[in-house]
């Protein structure tokens, strides 16, 4: 029988973690902003939800928030060059998941989310990259939140 | 840095496939042709910097407040 592989990372923000072998994904390009850096998992906590985070293995202090851009319902469309993403190509879009990094300053009412870069995973393969769109309507700085005022309902 | 200094419709070789071509100069600006493979992305530099700076500034964010989830669960 052969072990089930698992890596254990002591994070800052989460204590100790194990990640099997086969939900390590690898960035061969890294992140920009974090050199060298390679081997990354997503994880999800349940009171957390909808957002996750994307948890470097290589240097566990750094953990970016992360959250399917489709939930914000922008009318948001990833349009990659054909190429750009080599696992993006030719297989079956199912298989990609898309993430945007979000950013929660002190204010949470500045709350932004990257909506340029987004962060593409091939499930199968387990490869991602932080593609850049060459769309303008998406900023590195979307509002994450609608200001107060635009939305009658919201509670605070 | 390497320094070159480059006429209309000159380039430059960077690797074995990797090249730069100046295609027009005119008043401030110069237009610069790239051919790269496909697996290299090429950006305009204050793009990639806006991102890492982004990234940087996400991976010290706080955790999401509720009031924050519960906006996004329907």
């Amino acid at each position: 029988m052969a072990e089930a592989k698992a890596l254990t990372v002591r994070t800052p923000k989460f204590g100790e973690i194990e990640i099997p072998e086969d939900k390590i994904v690898f960035f061969s390009e890294g992140i920009p902003g974090f050199s060298g850096i390679r081997r990354f998992a997503i994880l999800e906590f349940e009171e957390l939800a909808p957002f996750r985070y994307l948890q470097s293995l290589d240097d566990p202090p750094i953990t970016l928030l992360i959250i399917n851009p489709f939930l914000l319902r922008l009318g948001y469309e990833v349009q990659v060059e054909p190429g750009e993403f080599e696992d993006f190509r030719a297989n079956d879009q199912s298989d990609i998941s898309v993430y945007a990094v979000a950013t929660i300053p002190e204010n949470v009412a500045n709350a932004t989310v990257n909506l340029m870069a987004p962060i593409l995973i091939n499930e199968k393969t387990r490869r991602g990259k932080q593609v850049i769109l060459l769309d303008s309507r998406f900023s590195v700085q979307h509002a994450l939140l609608t200001p107060p005022g635009q939305d009658g309902a919201r509670a605070t | 840095m390497l320094v070159f200094t480059r006429k209309k419709g000159e380039s430059l070789i960077i690797g074995n496939e990797i090249e730069v071509s100046v295609l027009s100069i005119s008043g401030g600006n110069v237009k610069v042709g790239i051919s790269a493979p496909r697996q290299i992305s090429v950006h305009r530099l204050e793009v990639f910097e806006a991102i890492q700076r982004e990234n940087q500034a996400a991976s010290s964010s706080q955790f999401p407040p509720s009031d924050v989830l519960k906006k996004f669960i329907r």
